[in-house]
């Protein structure tokens, strides 16, 4: 059916292309560190289609979540040792 | 108990009555309504057109109130050919017109408020009502031991006469009847079926819905019974005949066309019927445009239902709980409908998320239209777990409820609006949240959400269920417990999950089981059978220690040394699918392909929608021979797939 405006996905899906293409202007070394963001990225498309307006807000606050999670088991990791 | 109306010249109404038929013969003569704010259909009094009985002023009531308008009274023969004239008179769209398209048999039972069927207890009671159920063989059909050839249609004329049944049943029925009335015309003979002689015409009708365009042949159906065919009829197949007459006794519908519509068209005959009966008209083309909003507005508005991401694993222990029937209920509920969603009136109740106000000092009309139908239909579900005949009743009576909501959104909803479906939606998100939180808060953890359900990771008792009745005012139940679900990963992203991949173990004893490759067409047979095989010995796992206990790995060795040592027969490797191209289409060269172009080749060509079977038999190139092709499969690629169906449902 008819929709007014793109989904959430779509646009996540749009910003996340463009990043793609970004990488492949990048450093070969670097792309990497890319491939993760991207893949971050898309973690919390759900809850953003429910309460975000923006996409940018949503893939960046994605990627912020996954990196603070991240960081949480690296620092149980060296606790623990 | 009325079992058939026609409105043709004059209203005839079929009434069983201790056993026996009766029809009633009745003048009708339906009223065209128009009303405007400037006063334009002032203009109707100069109008004047042959079938035209009187006119003049007439209050009626809407759902918006009362009206000061006008009136055409017609004889019911010339009432659509004059409504079209009269709004022709008024460029289509000056004036708003009532009561205009609606069947006549419908307005005429509903004005004078009739039922199809009784009622006992509050469920519909069809004893009493005669069935002729005819059983279709290659060129006969069957009835009580008798056999009708198809060319012998006068005697199967002389028997439905005989026996005299209010509905028929016959498969076949839409599509032999036709040739079987032009050629006993070219006879000279008079063929019906009916009461009495002559036929009601279903006229053809082509439309378009989810990108298809669908023909539907014109219909014949007997006067004064009804004829079902299970051939054409969507809700016979979900819910056969006492399907059928539920819908029709609920819709207002005759069993003829209630079996040949489909769910919308029931929900929205059951709204305009209820309409009529409260004495209520019913607009045609409603002038309710969807209201200008802000674009934030607009973007917090068109948003479905709520998804959870969900993680792919295998979690134990999981509880499904289900807000019955969650859309109906919240139109019921929170009483939405298209004059109470930004109405005008004293005391609102504001719309999550979307600040819209809804009246709530009068009753919405679709609310108060669906509360009657959606308790009937919770009292059905109760109670088809003790009577069998009442399971068709409630799945003909889901579908109608499913649409419900859908057709709010619809532009020629005669009760809803773009802002109602909005507002559902809204309600829905915001009571599945709540639902999720007291779950949370109960030191559960919610796996999946999906628009009306929840997965829990844990065993959830009535007082948590209790709770989130009570928060949301919806019913809810624990409607399965599963020992084990497997959620697999997307196919791009394996670290994501989708809803709609999962094997789960009921503590019933049963599989639900979606979007495995068991349940793909394209799947070759040896892989079914093996994905079979595997989940009857994981039927076993209880419990994470007895994954150990209960390995499939023998069993997928024992199919992969079968596949090696080509232990397989050809038809159980052959991959079904359906072409959506003709072979010079195609931009890949993928088995599809290359198959349509063996066949195109031998002058043999496939249409889109058609099945092709092949065999690959190259897997670096692909390549693929079609069914009956004399090679040799390629062991390396069925092995891969058979490697797939085995990490689809692995445990361990």
């Amino acid at each position: 059916m008819g929709r007014n405006i793109s989904t959430m996905r779509q646009e996540i899906n749009a910003i996340i292309e463009r990043w793609q293409s970004f990488m492949k202007a990048m450093h070969a070394e670097d792309k990497q560190y890319m491939e993760k963001i991207i893949e971050k990225a898309k973690r919390h498309t759900a809850e953003s289609s429910y309460s975000l307006e923006d996409p940018l807000e949503a893939v960046i606050l994605s990627v912020l979540i996954e990196m603070e999670r991240e960081l949480m088991e690296l620092e149980k990791k060296c606790s623990s040792q | 108990m009325l079992v058939s109306v026609e409105v043709q010249k004059k209203a005839h109404l079929f009434l069983r009555e201790n056993g026996r038929v009766r029809s009633i013969s009745e003048e009708y003569f339906p009223e065209i309504l128009l009303y405007d704010e400037k006063g334009i259909s002032e203009k109707v009094l100069e109008f004047d057109y042959p079938g035209i009985l009187e006119k003049g002023r007439k209050k009626f009531r809407t759902i918006f109130g009362e009206y000061d308008g006008y009136y055409i009274k017609t004889y019911s023969q010339s009432f659509f050919k004059l409504s079209s004239m009269v709004e022709r008179y008024f460029n289509y769209y000056l004036v708003d017109f009532y009561n205009v398209d609606i069947r006549l048999p419908l307005r005429y039972i509903s004005e004078k408020n009739f039922n199809y069927y009784d009622y006992k207890n509050g469920i519909p009671d069809f004893s009493g009502i005669e069935i002729m159920n005819f059983k279709r063989h290659t060129n006969y059909y069957e009835y009580s031991g008798r056999e009708y050839y198809f060319n012998d249609y006068l005697k199967l004329m002389d028997t439905v006469i005989d026996e005299d049944p209010d509905i028929i049943i016959m498969e076949g029925a839409d599509s032999i009847i036709p040739d079987w009335i032009y050629e006993s015309n070219k006879k000279g003979y008079d063929f019906y079926l009916g009461r009495m002689p002559g036929w009601n015409v279903i006229r053809e009708k082509e439309y378009f819905s989810y990108g298809y365009t669908y023909h539907k042949e014109m219909t014949y159906i007997p006067r004064g019974r009804s004829l079902i065919d299970p051939q054409t009829s969507f809700i016979y197949s979900e819910g056969g005949l006492f399907g059928v007459l539920a819908s029709s006794a609920i819709s207002s519908l005759d069993p003829s066309y209630a079996s040949r519509s489909t769910p919308g068209t029931l929900i929205s005959s059951l709204e305009v019927s209820k309409a009529l009966r409260n004495g209520l008209s019913v607009p045609y083309h409603k002038s309710h445009p969807e209201r200008e909003k802000n674009i934030e507005t607009l973007i917090k508005a068109d948003r479905g239902g709520l998804v959870y991401q969900v993680r792919p694993g295998l979690y134990w222990n999981v509880s499904e709980l289900d807000f019955t029937s969650m859309y109906p209920s919240i139109i019921v509920k929170k009483n939405l409908s298209l004059e109470t969603v930004n109405g005008k009136c004293k005391s609102y109740e504001t719309v999550p998320e979307l600040g819209y106000n809804v009246c709530i000092d009068k009753k919405g009309f679709l609310s108060y239209a669906l509360e009657d139908f959606l308790n009937l239909r919770i009292g059905i579900k109760r109670l088809k777990k003790n009577m069998k005949s009442m399971e068709g009743v409630d799945k003909a009576f889901k579908w109608m409820l499913v649409t419900s909501f859908g057709y709010t959104g619809y532009r020629n909803a005669k009760f809803g609006s773009i802002e109602v479906h909005e507002s559902i939606n809204a309600y829905a998100r915001e009571f599945l949240l709540r639902a999720k939180e007291i779950v949370e808060k109960y030191g559960f953890n919610v796996i999946s959400m999906i628009v009306d359900s929840l997965w829990v990771s844990g065993l959830v008792d009535s007082s948590i269920i209790e709770e989130i009745e009570r928060v949301t005012d919806l019913p809810i139940e624990l409607s399965d417990k599963y020992y084990w679900i497997k959620i697999l990963p997307m196919k791009g992203d394996i670290s994501l999950g989708i809803p709609g991949r999962y094997v789960a173990r009921g503590m019933d004893g049963n599989y639900k089981i979606r979007g495995i490759m068991l349940r793909r067409h394209d799947t070759p047979e040896i892989v079914k059978e093996f994905q079979n095989e595997a989940l009857e010995i994981l039927k076993n796992v209880k419990v994470p220690a007895d994954t150990e206990k209960y390995d499939i790995k023998k069993i997928f060795i024992e199919y992969k040394e079968k596949i090696e040592t080509r232990d397989v027969e050809i038809k159980k490797l052959l991959i079904e699918k359906r072409v959506n191209r003709y072979p010079w289409e195609y931009t890949s060269t993928n088995p599809s392909k290359q198959v349509l172009e063996e066949f195109y080749g031998k002058n043999v060509i496939y249409r889109p929608s058609e099945k092709i079977r092949y065999i690959i038999y190259s897997e670096k190139p692909l390549k693929a021979a079609s069914e009956g092709s004399d090679v040799d499969y390629s062991i390396s690629y069925y092995l891969k797939i058979l490697r797939a169906a085995y990490d689809e449902i692995r445990l361990i």
